[in-house]
């Protein structure tokens, strides 16, 4: 007797692909169709002029609101400079002295004393675009600004995600399972591809969006979180939804740690640039190997980069590795070491045949239909 | 590529089933965040059975809602109920399923269940609804058998073959108007089920 199960591959190791990189704003494109680049040299060139930033002076000097005007070591109105003293408080009684820099060039536009948030009017920089991989360029787009790399990742693919494409690079929290709440975002995550743990809280959400993190990889979120960002929808979510920030949900909805798998391979990748796209519900890994062009370069076709993970059926055996789908225990993972003969009557009634995995800890018995193949160990 | 299903791959939008419908169902009421992951994870891993019958009530306080808001399998011209053989997935009992439909629809008049596979349909048995007054017991002679029915429930019958015949009678009770009633029914599993529900 076969039982199936669905197999979900959730790691493509060292895939051949293609990845955009985009100029942030109006300028000129150095590279050309065909050049090999590696991840320091510089592909392009633009000046970002727009855009403000919102610093919560409150939160990070740890007074109320109505105290952060007196800690303020600049006017509103006046030109500040990245890494310039912005905010200052002596140590008191239960707490060590707070330092806040500027986390960019700016003009302190507005500081709103009902909220203790300050906001940092953008001035225009000069920002170089890396090439952040070793790769061949593929195409260029003058007019859209866009340069694409046929480059080699590894692809994580979650089960959801939300957001146009995103880089930045990857900071891992903490856990697997941490649960990320607002004290959780700092400033110094501005920019970055971070890795949360369970799940991260509404309103770490939007602390992450207003501290400019460029995207979050989670194992759980909660539903309406989730459908805020994707206009309501979760079957079909893999469109074009936007909130300002990218999202990658690895296991499913509530508190679920991170896999194993995924995991493991995201502490690897702790510091180094990644690409999160949302929208496709995957993370691109780019090879640090810089032998990795001699295989860039004898790939000329490409699979259809538009899948998201792909889910078929397969047969469950023993020695394969699966994660679990339902309650109890979901998302852990183990190792199937044998599948019962006999049928077994659940509490709930329902009739079915068990499965026994080992996980790293222990050993679990589970209806079959509660597992998914994966294609990563562990 | 062939995919393992489940049930609520079946339903469209279950993700738009408000919290509070499913609560409504429930015994203990889980947070509304808790209903909402609860059905989310239905929707992406439709696949899964319950294990305990905290999370088989959910199932099927979500299949009731799913099936209210999408009644497609209710054929009121034809007045029959057809229950999906994946229904069973995530209970082996039949009579809970058609619970599960009558709450669903609240079907009125006589209705014919019947059980779809991919290979032969079954009828399951019939539903006929009586407009009771509270005082009165319903009689009911199925196949021979007489029974007495107190009002205000919902009463499954017996009547395990292909037709039965049945003889109503009450004192102001009716049904399709009439206090007095020999009619035939399509039999199975289920038997004939007596709506004597006040309303």
């Amino acid at each position: 007797m076969n039982l199936f199960a669905n197999k979900r591959f959730r790691i493509v190791p060292e895939n051949i692909t293609l990845i955009q990189r985009s100029l942030a704003g109006n300028g000129e494109i150095l590279v050309k169709a065909g050049q090999e680049v590696n991840p320091q040299e510089i592909i392009g060139r633009s000046i970002v002029s727009a855009g403000f930033r919102k610093i919560n002076l409150s939160q990070l000097l740890s007074v109320s609101p109505g105290e952060v005007k007196k800690h303020l070591q600049r006017v509103p109105g006046k030109a500040i400079y990245k890494g310039e003293l912005l905010a200052y408080r002596g140590s008191g009684l239960f707490s060590g002295k707070k330092i806040v820099q500027s986390p960019t060039d700016g003009i302190i536009e507005l500081l709103d004393e009902n909220t203790g948030i300050l906001k940092l009017k953008i001035l225009p920089q000069k920002v170089d675009l890396p090439a952040a991989v070793y790769g061949i360029i593929e195409r260029v787009d003058h007019v859209k600004k866009e340069i694409t790399i046929k480059t080699q990742v590894t692809q994580i693919y979650g089960i959801l995600g939300s957001g146009r494409p995103r880089e930045g690079y990857l900071k891992v929290l903490g856990g697997m399972g941490d649960l990320i709440s607002k004290n959780d975002i700092s400033p110094d995550l501005n920019d970055k591809i971070i890795v949360g743990g369970g799940l991260i809280y509404d309103e770490g959400l939007k602390e992450a969006v207003i501290n400019g993190v460029n995207g979050i990889i989670t194992g759980g979120i909660n539903a309406p979180d989730f459908k805020g960002m994707s206009g309501g929808k979760i079957k079909y979510a893999h469109s074009e939804s936007e909130v300002g920030i990218g999202v990658l949900v690895t296991e499913g909805f509530g508190t679920i740690p991170i896999g194993n798998d995924i995991f493991g391979l995201l502490k690897e990748f702790d510091n180094k640039f990644v690409i999160l796209e949302g929208n496709r519900g995957r993370v691109n890994l780019p090879s640090t190997r810089e032998d990795s062009i001699i295989s860039i370069r004898k790939v000329y076709k490409f699979p259809s980069n538009d899948s998201v993970s792909v889910v078929t059926e397969e047969v469950l055996d023993p020695g394969k590795f699966v994660r679990i789908i339902g309650s109890p225990n979901m998302g852990e993972q183990g190792k199937i070491i044998s599948i019962d003969k006999i049928a077994t009557t659940l509490p709930s009634g329902v009739v079915t045949y068990m499965i026994t995995i080992s996980t790293n800890t222990r050993k679990i018995r589970i209806p079959y239909n509660n597992v998914e193949i994966i294609n990563s160990s562990f | 590529m062939p995919k393992v299903t489940g049930v609520f791959d079946r339903f469209e939008n279950l993700e738009k089933i408000p919290a509070e419908n499913i609560a409504k169902w429930l015994s203990m009421h889980p947070d509304s965040a808790a209903i909402e992951n609860y059905i989310a994870n239905r929707v992406i891993y439709s696949q899964t059975v319950p294990v305990t019958l905290n999370d088989q009530n959910i199932d099927f306080a979500i299949l009731r809602e799913a099936l209210r808001a999408a009644p497609i399998y209710f054929k009121q011209n034809q007045k029959k109920i057809f229950i999906p053989a994946d229904f069973l997935q995530i209970t082996p009992d039949i009579k809970k399923l058609v619970n599960i439909v009558i709450d669903a629809f609240e079907p009125k008049g006589l209705i014919t269940f019947v059980l779809t596979a991919r290979t032969k349909d079954e009828i399951l048995g019939s539903l006929v609804t009586v407009n009771c007054k509270k005082e009165d017991m319903l009689y009911f002679e199925l196949e021979g058998k007489n029974f007495k029915i107190k009002p205000g429930n919902l009463t499954i019958l017996p009547c395990p073959k292909d037709h039965c015949h049945v003889n109503f009678k009450s004192q102001g009770s009716t049904i399709f108007g009439k206090t007095e009633l020999v009619f035939e029914i399509p039999g199975g599993k289920i038997g004939l089920i007596v709506d004597g529900r006040l309303s």
